[in-house]
């Protein structure tokens, strides 16, 4: 009981969340679409959306979508470049705490001796 | 009582390495393909409740405190924590509302919303370095319980440190 409690306080936080973002983004494309002409909401996506004509910069004649095929060396390289951006924030912590433990105790033996 | 506390810690532990090693998976869906990508983050959502739940009790203890005495680290923690839900939250909504496997095998065709796409890599490309912090943050929970529970060479050690880090667990 208390677990789906729990569960259901969640999940309304992110209903929340959730109808927040779709008011402002809704708010935001018909903003763009009054001041800007049709901006491509409302088409219906087919497989493969944005087929057609290439754009400058992607001559397969279709523009860049994420996920668009299972690309191993591409993916890997993107694995572990996010690998190793949370292990360089990590590291980067971590030796900021020390430093900082470092510096802390230097200034209370400081303190100390004088 | 402490073989408990050590077993919801192991549990802790290995769903926690699980949500990071599917979500840094997930967060490339060049490596995984569209199909797979969407599929893991939506099994991904049901594990990221249940790391909410095991930690609920932190939640409610640094919520009911954030205002009174609390440590700078937790609060900080804490904040991150909700940034990192935020972020979360839009990550799924605005990976369904462009979704091209999952909604549509379901029935369900959304219109093309570009403005969904744009929120989708902006909240996806702020995930990982909340990530690292929200990592940062537990690190030392992280090792410490890593080494008591799974490679059991160090005995369990009460210091400050210890006390501090189980403090700022979530």
């Amino acid at each position: 009981m208390k677990t789906i409690l729990r569960t259901l306080i969640i999940l309304a936080a992110a209903v929340i969340i959730s109808g927040i973002a779709m008011v402002i983004v809704n708010h935001n494309s018909a903003a763009q679409s009054t001041l800007a002409g049709l901006p491509g909401e409302g088409l219906r996506r087919g497989r493969g959306d944005l087929d057609g004509a290439a754009p400058a910069g992607f001559p397969e004649g279709r523009m860049e979508r994420h996920g668009e095929e299972s690309s191993s060396l591409l993916g890997l390289s993107g694995l572990a470049k996010n690998l190793g951006i949370v292990a360089g924030i990590v590291a980067v912590y971590w030796l900021a705490e020390k430093l900082f433990g470092l510096f802390r105790s230097k200034m209370k033996l400081k303190a100390v001796g004088n | 009582m402490k073989t408990l506390l050590n077993q919801k810690n192991l549990i802790k532990l290995a769903l926690d390495a699980t949500i990071f090693t599917g979500f840094l998976i997930a967060m490339e869906p060049r490596f995984t393909g569209i199909a797979i990508h969407e599929w893991l983050t939506i099994a991904g959502t049901a594990a990221f409740i249940t790391h909410l739940l095991l930690n609920w009790d932190w939640i409610v203890q640094i919520t009911r405190r954030f205002f009174r005495k609390v440590s700078g680290q937790a609060r900080i923690n804490y904040v991150l924590n909700w940034v990192l839900f935020v972020d979360m939250v839009l990550i799924m909504l605005t990976g369904l509302m462009i979704s091209e496997v999952a909604l549509p095998m379901l029935g369900i065709q959304l219109p093309m919303g570009f403005a969904w796409r744009r929120l989708h890599s902006l909240t996806a490309d702020l995930f990982i370095p909340i990530l690292g912090l929200h990592v940062a943050l537990h690190w030392r929970w992280i090792v410490s319980t890593t080494k008591r529970l799974i490679l059991g060479i160090l005995p369990v050690r009460r210091t400050h440190q210890a006390a501090e880090s189980q403090e700022v667990q979530a």
